[in-house]
């Protein structure tokens, strides 16, 4: 069963504006704010244990769609179903979901606002009503699926290096443990050793509670390494939302809006062009180094 | 939402009000203010607004617009029409209802004081209409310029420096401040519900990232501006430079002419 | 709420911005700044910055420094990437390099003049300049075209010269039709960009980019990486870029590795991303490409793992299984 389905969803943020920008028409687009970019009739679901990629650029409607996902923003029309229940259905029961999905926002280290980090990742379960025993429980656990260690727990969020502040706002999510987790750009800004360690603490988050994931990035790398399937957009409207073969496949579809295939698949079509190897459908660079090796051995065996 | 919030009131226009110099503009609003406080009966009054309104028609903005600013202080007008119609005896008693009474003298100032206040918000939403925030700024450090005699020349640049900074940052304080909102929702913080107390408490995760972030920001660019030699006012010289062209003399000239005719309707009536 | 600090953030000694004098007579000659080597004859060295035996302590009475005994030079007209993880002191050394920090030991020379020395602290400033992580935060006007006038304004230009130097740096950064746009309204890259234009417009001799990639989308980096590109080959200006992106380095002439306040190598990106060892024990990662080659060497293909793009890569990828489908 679909975990979450989104069907049909749109959003402008226009039509709010549009109201006030008709009375002041005469603003010229210096005065205007940067429109919003818009989503149009998206549609795509998620299973337990899944992790659907998201790609597209600055303005392709991701950050609006994620949005969506947990009710921060209604959409126009279409609906978002959890476990089939309409999120959107009755207005007074709609922050009960936001437990169940749980967003993280772009550079969510700023949001941390507590003394220490163990209170700071308590927030959300105490906005939940759970009890104190509860409560701790689920913020050890939380912190500890993201590696930071027992003796930080009291210190202040704000003495963290960046990364960790990154992993203690991740584990402010986690605590409430929701069964599927959204996450906008986790890793932007983050250097290489601090990139892995927060993909590793998600993996191992869905891994550990059968937990669904959908991941907005701008590293094609990234998400062929985590991804099931991946979901493309392309200035508010979707483009696919297949398996990686299905979407690396269409490499032309990719390169109009933009967007391109992992670098170690480009070497390995490139290769393949060439008629040194005989599949170019990989997209991690474990799987090409298997490929290569087989071909070489092969032909060596010869 | 609070994105909608729009900052400035500036409408782009192609008007001869538009184009003419920030700094006399403000000095103009300033005069203008002055006259109509001036205006002491009801032909002066009449005549001065009827420039104002003429005013407002050269700047190509539609009344409409500028009725929209009015909109919001009618309590203020009706407020203060009330209290001058109940307290100005004179005239003939028109109206009596146990201790109410309203005499035509209180009428007549009632809607004296309406006329001088409308005036008054018409000819300052022209300066904010057709000013750019930082023609404004301009203008208000080339005003407050005289003061560097007086040795305060670094306190007069700090001041212009901090408003350009300050509205340089308002759309993004703005945004972030929505952005936390969000996530602290996300994190099933409710900012609607509950007594004062819990409100102001539930506060708390907003403003501590705001000012953190703001706090940041600061230093960062500060640091931006150090690196790009800024030095305080010592030896800076700013690109744009402002100068006064026919339209700006013939607009002093017209309000000259303006001002004078009100003063002598004051003394003729 | 405990102590607030603010990582590097907070300076807690910084030079002291006196008033400088020799201001006006430095404007002259700079306007020949980028046919580098010719603006001031005593400085006909090949370096454009030396850095001598330099340490710096954010917090003197506890802690290790933040950078450690760093000597390096840096010559005209080269493109050097430095790479290191979060902490590992790069950011700090940015600083040190316009003096925005000031060694506790050691020097750091621009063009022969001390970082050290107040009285040159503007000359320094213009000859490298900085730009920096976040577009939002070294934006100051509200207006494309005057932010970028700020830094001439600064060095106290006329109002004409002023507008040619902001015509000719926006043009440089291709932001020139935005020019009365507000910087709010631009895509990340462009605000990038425009902080560029701002320290083009004082005609730098040398420009440090400390992590200006890290919070920019692929297209957004690819203009900036571009742009600062471009102003190498085409203006003949030193690059020091400072990055996350294995990619972006390995486009650069020359890289120097930190980790823990130390510079632990410099060499040709095919040097350092050749040694597997060096890349994992400081925190970094290779690029896809050279990964690949790696991983193949790890499982006993004997390969030249130096490519460090794409192209180079399928080069190297083919010949090697050319040559084993003729044997």
């Amino acid at each position: 069963m679909n975990l979450l389905e989104v069907k049909n969803v749109s959003f402008s943020y226009n039509k709010a504006a549009n109201k006030k920008e008709r009375k002041t028409k005469n603003k010229t687009d210096n005065n205007k704010y940067i429109t919003k970019a818009a989503i149009n009739n998206i549609s795509f679901s998620v299973k337990n244990n899944e992790v659907i990629g998201v790609i597209g650029h600055t303005g392709s409607g991701k950050s609006t769609l994620m949005q969506t996902l947990n009710g921060l923003i209604k959409p126009d029309s279409g609906t978002v179903y959890f476990k089939g229940n309409n999120i959107f259905l009755n207005k007074k029961e709609l922050y009960k979901f936001r437990f169940k999905i749980g967003l993280v926002f772009q550079y969510p280290e700023y949001q941390l606002f507590e003394e220490t980090v163990f209170k700071d990742v308590s927030f959300g379960p105490k906005n939940m009503g759970l009890d104190e025993e509860n409560i701790n429980k689920r913020v050890t656990e939380a912190l500890n699926i993201v590696g930071i260690k027992k003796d930080l727990f009291s210190k202040s969020p704000f003495d963290l290096s960046g990364g960790q502040k990154r992993r203690v706002a991740l584990a402010g999510i986690l605590a409430m443990k929701p069964e599927v987790l959204v996450l906008d750009e986790p890793t932007a800004g983050l250097d290489p050793v601090g990139r892995k360690m927060l993909l590793n603490s998600i993996i191992n988050y869905k891994n550990q509670n059968d937990a669904a994931v959908i991941i907005v990035s701008h590293s094609m790398e990234d998400l062929a390494k985590i991804s099931d399937k991946l979901l493309v957009l392309n200035e508010g409207n979707q483009v696919a939302f297949d398996t990686l073969n299905n979407v690396f496949k269409n490499r032309e579809r990719l390169q109009s809006i933009g967007l391109d295939v992992p670098e170690v698949t480009k070497i390995m079509i490139a290769l393949k062009e060439k008629g040194l190897i005989n599949n170019d459908e990989v997209y991690t660079v474990k799987e090409a180094a298997d490929i290569i090796t087989n071909t070489f051995r092969g032909c060596c065996n010869d | 939402m609070i994105k909608d919030v729009s900052f400035g009131q500036y409408i782009s226009k192609n008007s001869l009000i538009h184009k003419l110099d920030p700094r006399l503009k403000l000095f103009l609003l300033i005069a203008y203010i002055i006259f109509i406080f001036l205006a002491s009966n009801a032909y002066s009054l009449l005549f001065i607004t009827a420039a104002t309104f003429f005013i407002l028609f050269l700047s190509k903005i539609s009344l409409k617009t500028y009725f929209k600013n009015i909109r919001m202080i009618i309590p203020i007008i009706i407020f203060t029409s009330l209290l001058n119609a109940l307290y100005s005896g004179g005239g003939t008693l028109l109206f009596s209802y146990g201790f109410i009474k309203i005499y035509t003298s209180g009428i007549y100032r009632a809607c004296f004081m309406t006329v001088r206040i409308i005036s008054l918000i018409l000819i300052s939403s022209v300066l904010s209409y057709t000013t750019t925030p930082t023609d404004l700024t301009d203008a208000i450090e080339s005003l407050l310029s005289p003061l560097k005699y007086l040795g305060l020349k670094n306190a007069v640049h700090t001041m212009a420096m901090m408003m350009t900074i300050a509205l340089r940052f308002i759309p993004a304080l703005i945004e972030e401040t929505d952005k936390i909102m969000s996530s602290q929702k996300a994190r099933g913080a409710s900012m609607e519900s509950g007594g004062l107390i819990k409100r102001i408490k539930a506060l708390l995760p907003i403003l501590i990232p705001l000012l953190i972030s703001s706090i940041r920001r600061s230093y960062e660019l500060a640091e931006a501006m150090e690196s790009r030699c800024y030095n305080g006012a010592e030896g800076r010289v700013r690109m744009k430079e402002m100068h006064f062209i026919n339209k700006d003399y013939f607009s002093f000239a017209f309000s000259i002419v303006v001002f004078s005719v009100t003063i002598i309707l004051n003394i003729l009536f | 709420m405990a102590t607030l600090q603010f990582g590097k953030g907070i300076i807690l000694k910084k030079s002291n911005n006196t008033i400088n004098n020799s201001n006006n007579n430095c404007n002259n000659n700079c306007n020949n700044c980028n046919n580098n080597g010719k603006s001031t004859k005593e400085n006909n060295s090949q370096n454009i910055i030396e850095i001598k035996n330099v340490s710096f302590y954010y917090n003197e009475t506890e802690g290790l420094p933040a950078v450690d005994n760093v000597s390096l030079n840096i010559k005209r007209g080269e493109f050097l990437a430095v790479l290191g993880h979060n902490g590992s002191g790069k950011s700090t050394l940015a600083k040190l390099l316009n003096g925005l920090l000031v060694p506790d030991s050691g020097e750091v020379l621009v063009n022969g003049l001390s970082t050290k020395d107040e009285s040159q602290s503007i000359n320094i400033k213009k000859t490298v300049g900085m730009v920096f992580q976040n577009p939002d935060n070294q934006i100051i006007a509200s207006i494309v075209e005057e932010d970028v006038a700020f830094g001439p304004e600064n060095l106290g230009f006329t109002p004409k010269e002023s507008r040619e130097r902001v015509e000719s740096a926006l043009k440089a950064v291709n932001m020139w039709e935005f020019r009365n746009k507000a910087p709010h309204k631009l895509s990340g890259g462009q605000k990038q960009r425009v902080a560029i234009a701002g320290v083009l417009a004082m005609q730098p001799e040398c420009i440090v980019f400390d992590e200006s990639t890290a919070m920019l989308d692929p297209k957004g980096r690819k203009e900036v990486m571009d742009t600062l590109l471009n102003l190498n080959k085409n203006n003949n200006i030193t690059i020091i870029l400072i990055t996350h992106f294995m990619e972006e380095a390995a486009r650069a002439k020359k890289i120097a590795v930190m980790n823990n306040g130390k510079i632990s190598a410099a060499g040709t990106p095919k040097n350092i991303f050749s040694d597997y060892k060096l890349i994992t024990d400081t925190g970094l990662a290779l690029p896809q490409p050279t990964e690949l080659l790696h991983t193949l060497k790890e499982k006993g293909i004997n390969v030249d793992v130096s490519a460090v793009n794409t192209t180079d890569c399928i080069e190297v990828l083919s010949k090697l299984l050319l040559k084993e489908k003729e044997a």
